[in-house]
């Protein structure tokens, strides 16, 4: 039962522990391949989550031991190794700086979202989630258009004051690709030197209220 | 008079069974742990403290060997039997005992309980488990009714019953658990060669019916093979094997609970210490034997000389009589009262110990330590004053007559003298006399510390870098000033640790070591006239003995004991609250609790002639609740049930 709510319970740890990043990056290598890199990087709260992974349950919700967290990073990737069009699935843990990567290669922006999906959808398998479009890639651009699971953080932070807690936490995606972009329709992307990636940083309690707020179309040159 | 004998009788009735119950915990059980479920009962209301205590329910533990048999249907649902013990017959006004025993090759722990209706609890215990009866063994016999069962077993008789967990280990259960499955016996062997050996044998046919070319191979493979009925009688001689081994077990552990039913001629109550505690009406106690801990080759601490002794090398015993250690026991009781909840821990010990404690406690707090610690600010501490190197006196006697006192194979014979030749290089005044025992510990407040993380950087391309930056991290500060016995000593440790390249120079006296990425505290040492300091607070150090005093009440209590403790709990609370939680609006369990929890002390108790102790007090704000109900309350609502 508690592994079935792994999903909520990483959340958990990482909403409890106040100040981290995440980064996601997607590289393309060519038209439709690429490189898909998610970062957490909790190393600003390690005092705190040192405390937290030491009791059971805080808050009146359950935390995640050290050896679930590393079991469910295990599972993700095994999902995406088993998923078609994903190759070079790693994933790395660190428990002294809480520092947490999962990278993958992908033949097609399709197969990146099936995979991403599958990973989600194992990491919480009781909550039943539908695959969502994520990406979209087209001859003249590229399209970040939903957050899996973004009801069910919503459900799950809903009537809970979290602005004070994750004042300092931030996500932050990086798209890079082999063409030269043209324009962004979010206002608060901004495009390389080069004009060959986007990066867009929100924070998290921003996020929480709208996850809209990700939502960029790309286009191309 | 008339009335003298009925109030005699009186007494005896409303006494006598609590009295036959703690007759029946032989004298040598390693601790004994008793629960007045009737005031804990009517102290919780109607919050339910039952979950907290699972683990010492029977048949809950589960370490190595005992997992497998958790499978095990039991006669008893023990979160059940905990949360409404009244339903099962069981006179809650007598203390449940649970105490651990071992006999010859059965160990386990035992329940036992008094009964106000031995018809509703026997008529309690589960006949149907997975849906199937439960067939293990039930005798009734004139010492009571017994219900045996691999894992749990129970015997009722009269009003008193008992719950027998067995514990299973490779040592204890080799016999039962491995050789009776073992198969294949040597009968088997020798029959099957016989066999093999007859002209006109299955062997031989198949051998020789030429279809073989490779013939050592096949004489190998052929003589796996036999007449089914010699794996027949040797199956059935495995399990009479079995269930002969099945059979002694229960009879083991008939046998055990027959005993344990009984008044014990050497039973705990004659332990003067145990009697005290059984009679002081505590909501719950547990009496540790350690002289009998130590003595049970499967529970000392260094039974791992016995457990390796299964090759059955003879042993010889040291012959020695127990000095110190003899009759040495420890015991903690907790009670709740009205706004208070009070444990007592007491430590006994005979008179040959009291020289040793009487110098190593009979000196006091150096007054010199209190000006390192800021009153103003203070939120606790940890006061501690005893002579190290009087106690370390004590403990090389006393693990030396440990050693001795334990029965030796030929290889062990020298650990004790290489042990004490190692210690006899030692150089004792600096190791128990470079600090001299007296210290306190404090937290004063909190303090911003600068610490270093990982973070990311970008460059205009938005590549990713890895950097390291530093944020303000808030944390309680903390104080260690530790009195100076041998200051030459003391000195030429610290300029030795200063020079470890973690260390950078602070001062001439002081030495800082930064936490980085991975370490996230720093820490400074310094060296004065009287004291060593620590903080993790650069600014405790450079400038120390410049605060105020400490409250009156803290004075005194660090004055005259040996140990003090006090949290300031709200004010503890309210920091950490600053300090973490700042902008959070909504926190009712911690709400909860900040309006409950009032301090928390501990003080130790003079060393007498035959004990010491301390007593610790957890004070609730409300005066006129319990502080069990008050306690269970707090922990619902940081369990956020």
């Amino acid at each position: 039962m508690r592994k079935q709510h792994i999903f909520l319970l990483t959340l958990a740890l990482v909403v409890f522990s106040g100040c981290f990043e995440m980064v996601e990056e997607v590289t393309f290598t060519d038209k439709q391949k690429g490189t898909y890199l998610l970062t957490l990087n909790c190393s600003q709260s390690r005092d705190k989550l040192n405390g937290l992974l030491k009791l059971d349950t805080f808050m009146g919700m359950h935390l995640p031991k050290t050896y679930e967290v590393s079991g469910e990073l295990s599972r993700a990737a095994d999902v995406l190794r088993r998923t078609p069009g994903i190759h070079k699935v790693e994933y790395h843990s660190d428990f002294r700086q809480y520092l947490f990567t999962i990278s993958f290669a992908f033949d097609s922006t399709e197969a990146l979202n099936r995979g991403l999906n599958a990973a989600i959808r194992s990491a919480s398998a009781k909550q039943g989630l539908h695959s969502t479009l994520i990406f979209n890639a087209h001859a003249q651009g590229f399209e970040r258009l939903n957050t899996p699971g973004d009801t069910l953080i919503k459900q799950s932070v809903a009537g809970k004051d979290l602005s004070g807690l994750l004042k300092n936490a931030t996500y932050t995606s990086v798209y890079r690709f082999k063409r030269s972009i043209a324009s962004v329709s979010n206002s608060k992307a901004r495009i390389s030197k080069n004009g060959n990636a986007v990066m867009l940083r929100h924070a998290i309690p921003d996020l929480l209220k709208d996850f809209t707020l990700f939502t960029n179309h790309i286009q191309f040159k | 008079m008339k009335t003298l004998p009925a109030l005699i009788l009186f007494l005896f009735a409303t006494t006598g069974f609590a009295q036959n119950a703690a007759n029946c915990i032989p004298a040598n059980s390693s601790y004994v742990f008793a629960l007045n479920l009737a005031q804990l009962k009517a102290k919780s209301a109607e919050m339910d403290y039952s979950k907290y205590l699972e683990s010492l329910m029977p048949g809950n533990n589960s370490y190595g060997y005992e997992g497998f048999s958790n499978a095990l249907c039991n006669y008893l649902d023990p979160a059940a039997l905990m949360k409404h013990p009244d339903s099962f017959g069981i006179d809650i006004k007598s203390y449940l005992y649970v105490y651990k025993t071992s006999v010859k090759d059965v160990s386990g722990t035992v329940y036992l309980l008094n009964l106000s209706d031995a018809d509703r609890f026997e008529s309690r215990l589960n006949t149907i488990c997975n849906g199937m009866d439960i067939n293990y063994q039930k005798k009734s016999l004139a010492g009571g009714t017994f219900y045996l069962g691999p894992k749990t077993s129970v015997a009722i008789n009269g009003k008193l019953a008992i719950v027998f967990v067995k514990s299973y280990s490779y040592f204890q259960d080799f016999a039962y658990e491995t050789e009776a499955d073992a198969g294949y016996d040597s009968a088997y062997t020798a029959e099957k060669q016989a066999d093999n050996l007859r002209i006109d044998s299955l062997f031989y046919e198949q051998l020789n019916n030429g279809g073989e070319t490779d013939y050592d191979a096949a004489v190998t493979r052929h003589q796996l093979k036999s007449d089914t009925s010699i794996a027949f009688r040797a199956k059935q001689r495995a399990d009479a094997a079995k269930l002969e081994a099945v059979n002694e077990k229960y009879r083991n552990i008939l046998a055990l609970m027959e005993s344990m039913l009984q008044a014990q001629q050497n039973n705990m109550l004659q332990n003067r210490n145990f009697a005290a505690l059984n009679n002081g009406a505590h909501d719950a106690f547990i009496f540790m034997n350690t002289m009998a801990f130590m003595s049970n080759e499967y529970l000392n601490p260094f039974g791992s000389l016995y457990r390796f002794g299964v090759d059955e090398e003879n042993r010889t015993a040291s012959g020695k009589k127990p000095r110190l250690t003899a009759g040495i026991s420890s015991s903690y009781s907790i009670d709740f009262e009205n706004g208070k909840a009070r444990i007592e821990f007491l430590n006994t010990y005979n008179e040959h110990v009291y020289p040793y404690f009487k110098k190593a406690y009979g000196i006091k707090q150096d007054k010199q330590l209190l000006k390192y610690i800021d009153g103003e600010n203070l939120l606790g501490y940890m006061s501690m004053a005893v002579s190290s190197k009087e106690l370390a006196k004590f403990y090389e006697d006393f693990y030396i007559e440990m050693l001795e006192g334990m029965p030796k194979r030929k290889r062990d014979m020298n650990m004790l003298p290489a042990m004490q030749l190692a210690y006899a290089f030692l150089d004792k005044e600096m190791l128990y006399n470079t600090l001299d025992g007296r210290a306190i510990l404090a937290c004063t407040g909190f303090t911003d510390v600068r610490m270093k993380f990982s973070s990311y950087s970008y460059d205009d391309e938005f590549n990713k870098q890895e950097v390291t930056e530093e944020r303000l991290v808030r944390q309680p500060r903390m104080v260690m000033a530790a009195a100076i016995g041998n200051r030459e000593n003391a000195k030429k440790l610290f300029d030795i640790i200063g020079q470890f390249d973690v260390f950078v120079k602070v001062k001439e006296n002081v030495i800082g070591y930064y936490g980085g990425r991975d370490v996230p505290f720093n820490l400074f040492i310094c060296l004065t006239d009287d004291a060593l300091i620590m903080s993790n607070d650069i600014n405790v150090v450079v400038n120390p003995a410049s605060y105020t005093k400490l409250p009156k009440e803290d004075l005194k209590q660090i004055m005259s004991h040996n140990i003090a403790m006090k949290i300031y709990s709200d004010r503890m609370m309210a920091g950490v609250r600053d300090a973490y939680f700042k902008g959070v609006d909504t926190m009712p369990w911690f709400a909860e609790i900040m309006n409950r929890l009032g301090n928390i002390e501990m003080t130790d108790t003079r060393p007498s002639k035959d004990s010491y102790g301390a007593v610790a007090t957890v004070s609730l704000k409300d005066g006129s609740a319990n502080a069990l109900y008050q306690l269970l309350k707090m922990m619902q609502s940081a369990d956020g049930y």
